[in-house]
């Protein structure tokens, strides 16, 4: 890597070793200069003293001359070892300076040709022993001159010591400078480092930190500016990428979201418009206002302009336009024949154009069968707005809504059928009884009227004619009886449909006809009965009543009915009259048997026993399960044989 | 001539129309009503016990219905001659009347003259039907798939197309054979091969169909 922040620091860590490391390795070098130096200036200052000793040894050590002179000797010699010492030649052989080599020099030679000869000069004099006056005056001699040069000697050594000093002097001047040069160094090293650290590593890492922040605040536009080719540009690198990476994903969930909702929106708008729909066309009947409110929400909801219903079958001419929310027929200008041919089409959801007869702008218009499984009833038309396109859901959804329409006309049939079947019972009924009673009631009397002109034809015997007129009239009231016996439970029939209440009603009747007092009890629970049935109860608990009321001369009479838990039914009609034996006349006489009849049909019998109040019991038992569906059955394959 | 007596079994559900019927029969004294019965198994009973020259029959009973009293006594092969008396006008009651075997097909709102005037025709062996049921008939005959193939007729004899003829006319067996002047055996066999092939159940079909021939243009 180029600028790996590694290698940087790696080398300014490095400079920065070998800048302790060199200002470590010339101090220690200049601090063992330095060390020789001491010891140089030391052995140059006891040179110096050496001098004086020397001096003052021959001043003092053999004021006579007599004897040999050993301290001084002993001196001497010292002294030729301590100029020759390796203190100082080490100090030399460093490389001292010009300076202190030349003062050396100068002593040292001084020593050699001046001094040293002079007092070796002196030495021997001494060890001589000779007290003559001429050596005597030669040792002085070469004493006064050792003593007259010891002076400027001393003063070469002092120089040489002085030299010494200045060179060691600027040797830790030297040291000085160099620390002070490698400390600045170091220093500019250091500063240069943090420079680069906050540069090159701070920097970015904050400018991180804070896109990492920003991200983690789902702000994925944000990057990073630090995009150099160290490791850190290649975190930012990464960074962006992943920022990158994580806005397309975000984006992309967003986008998903953003979808989902729509979808969740539109199954929501569908929902509320099949409901809205559903619960229109389940309240009430279903007329054009009511599918004149569905077309509006259907154009509320998908924002498409007038719905037309219209009813006919695929490849019809003409429809019945059944509810629109246009006020005048889209088709008027456009297509006069078979302008509904257009609209119904093949029986399929279709797409197709016209005018607008009054705008004479051009409309799409889309069109979707209204059938259930069995049968085809229409359509259901709905006008685009000229750019509008209807997307695959909303066309589905105009689909659905069109099958409910088709469910909704379908059911009402079936109401209709349904309602059509129970007056078809109702009126099979009317017939049957109309039949077993009126009709049978006519053709006697039209048999009596025969007899009657025949009675007159042949000349009969008054008696005879007038017996035939009085079984007539007798005829004849029965007719009406029975008329109005029928006529009152039919109306009962329409008025009320519980039957506990019907006979109520019927008691109440004959009490207020009679002014006998009739008890009503009813036990009959939940028990439910065929209309055919209901009849039939109500007839005979009518022929017995008006048996009673007429006949049984009671002054109390009693109605129960009961319906236990297996369906079985018992009524009972009981009085405390004169009993059933008495003279009735003879319709009563044809009553009873028709009584008896309707029992059986009932699928249970009549019985004729004594009352426990006195009079006359006519017990009815049956079993509802017997009344068998049976009988409705029958008059149902009856009504479908004639439908 | 003594007056010829006939022997009459009413079957009918309702008492009064019974009472009728008696009152009806008592006008006319070579008829005898020699029993009644409310409803079909009573009905067969009678017939079984009396033989009756005529029995009267209505439809719409409960229990065993007129159609189903009506096969049974067919079943037993009875002499006797039975004729529907009812209410029901509907189509299909007359056709299935008709082809098990009933001599005639009154309706019970005919003036009671004319009733009695079919029965005694009926007992005399001839096939009454209301008149406003013809038509009908006429008509269900002409839509009958049977009759359809037979745009003309097919290979009867001559004596067979004689029989037929009167047939039409109403006669009854005994009367063809007089007329004929063959025995009232033959007759039967003849009516029998008749029927056979015309593929028609009763003489009443074949009058019908006879009368019916009759009316399309002669090709």
């Amino acid at each position: 890597m180029k600028h790996s922040l590694l290698l940087r620091f790696g080398t300014v860590i490095t400079i920065l070793f070998i800048l302790a490391l060199s200002g470590m390795i010339s101090s220690m070098i200049i601090a063992e200069t330095a060390e020789g130096y001491a010891a140089a200036i030391n052995q140059a200052g006891t040179l110096r003293m050496q001098s004086y000793r020397i001096a003052s040894s021959l001043v003092h050590g053999n004021p006579n001359g007599n004897r040999p002179d050993n301290r001084s000797r002993l001196l001497v010699d010292e002294y030729n070892q301590r100029i020759h010492s390796p203190r100082i030649h080490d100090v030399l052989a460093k490389g001292a300076g010009d300076e202190v080599n030349n003062t050396y020099h100068r002593v040292e030679s001084q020593w050699r040709r001046l001094m040293l000869p002079n007092l070796n000069n002196y030495l021997m004099m001494t060890e001589t022993l000779d007290s003559t006056a001429r050596v005597t005056k030669k040792i002085e001699i070469s004493r006064q001159t050792y003593l007259s040069l010891v002076d400027g000697f001393v003063d070469d050594i002092h120089s040489f010591v002085e030299a010494l000093e200045i060179e060691a002097e600027q040797k830790n001047e030297q040291l000085r400078l160099i620390q002070i040069i490698l400390l600045s160094f170091t220093f500019l090293v250091a500063l240069v480092s943090l420079y680069l650290t906050k540069i090159s590593v701070l920097n970015p890492l904050r400018n991180l930190l804070a896109c990492a922040k920003a991200v983690r605040h789902g702000d994925f536009s944000v990057r990073s500016r630090f995009l150099s080719e160290d490791e850190l540009g290649q975190l930012s690198h990464a960074f962006n990428l992943m920022a990158d990476n994580l806005s397309v994903i975000y984006s992309d969930l967003e986008d998903r979201v953003e979808e989902k909702t729509q979808d969740l929106e539109q199954s929501n708008r569908t929902l509320e418009l099949l409901y809205s729909t559903t619960k229109r066309l389940s309240d009430s009947s279903l007329n054009e206002q009511v599918l004149i409110a569905v077309i509006h929400d259907i154009e509320a909801l998908l924002g498409v302009s007038n719905g037309t219903i219209c009813l006919g079958q695929p490849g019809d001419h003409q429809a019945y336009r059944y509810a629109s929310t246009r006020n005048q027929d889209i088709l008027l200008n456009d297509h006069k024949d078979g302008q509904c041919a257009m609209c119904l089409g093949d029986g399929e959801t279709h797409r197709f154009q016209t005018c607008d007869p009054t705008t004479g702008k051009r409309i799409n218009i889309f069109s979707t069968p209204i059938r259930d499984k069995a049968q085809y009833y229409g359509i259901l038309m709905v006008e685009l707005q000229t750019s509008q396109e209807l997307e695959d859901w909303q066309a589905r959804l105009l689909e659905t809504v069109a099958s409910h329409i088709g469910l909704a006309i379908s059911v009402t049939q079936q109401d209709i059928q349904n309602r059509k079947m129970s007056l078809m019972e109702e009126r099979s009924v009317i017939a049957r009884e109309l039949h077993d009673s009126i009709a049978q009631s006519l053709s006697y009397l039209k048999i009596q009227v025969a007899r009657l002109e025949k009675a007159l034809n042949d000349d009969l015997p008054k008696e005879d004619v007038l017996q035939i007129s009085s079984v007539l009239r007798s005829a004849l009231n029965g007719a009406y009886r029975q008329l109005r016996e029928l006529l009152t439970t039919f109306r009962l029939r329409v008025t009320d449909a519980n039957l506990g209440r019907l006979i109520n009603q019927t008691v109440d009747e004959f009490t207020n006809r009679s002014g006998i007092p009739i008890e009503f009890i009813n036990t009959l629970g939940n028990c439910q009965f065929t209309p055919n049935a209901e009849i039939h109860i109500i007839q005979i608990i009518r022929e017995a009543l008006s048996n009673v009321i007429r006949h049984a001369n009671a002054t109390e009479a009693r109605v129960s009915m009961d319906c236990d838990h297996q369906g079985l039914v018992t009524v009972n009609i009981e009085d405390n009259g004169i009993g059933i034996d008495g003279e009735g006349d003879m319709m009563q006489h044809y009553g009873l048997p028709i009584m008896k009849e309707r029992a059986e049909h009932l699928g249970g019998e009549l019985r004729i026993n004594e009352s426990p109040i006195g009079g006359t019991q006519i017990n009815l038992v049956f079993t509802i399960a017997d009344i068998s569906n049976r009988e409705s059955q029958r008059l149902f394959t009856e009504q479908l044989k004639d439908a | 001539m003594p007056e010829q007596h006939y022997t009459l079994l009413a079957i009918d559900d309702h008492p009064l129309f019974r009472k009728g019927v008696s009152d009806l029969i008592d006008m006319d004294p070579s008829l005898e009503l020699i029993g009644e019965a409310a409803n079909g198994e009573d009905g067969l009973v009678l017939a079984r016990e009396f033989n009756p020259d005529l029995i009267l029959l209505d439809i719409n009973m409960k229990g065993t219905n007129g159609l189903e009293t009506l096969k049974a006594i067919k079943s037993f092969q009875l002499d006797s001659r039975i004729l529907m008396l009812t209410v029901s006008d509907n189509e299909e009651d007359v056709l299935a009347a008709l082809k098990n075997g009933a001599d005639g097909y009154l309706l019970k709102d005919m003036e009671p003259e004319d009733i009695l005037k079919s029965i005694r025709k009926a007992v005399e062996g001839t096939v009454v039907i209301s008149d406003h049921l013809t038509q009908l008939l006429a008509k269900a005959l002409r839509e009958d798939d049977r009759l359809d193939t037979q745009s003309t007729m097919p290979d009867l004899t001559s004596r067979e197309k004689e029989i037929l003829q009167h047939i039409a006319q109403g006669l009854s067996n005994k009367q063809i054979a007089t007329n004929l002047a063959i025995s009232e055996g033959t007759v039967k066999v003849h009516v029998k091969h008749l029927l056979k092939k015309l593929n028609l159940h009763s003489r009443t079909e074949a009058a019908v169909w006879a009368l019916n021939q009759g009316k399309k243009p002669s090709s």
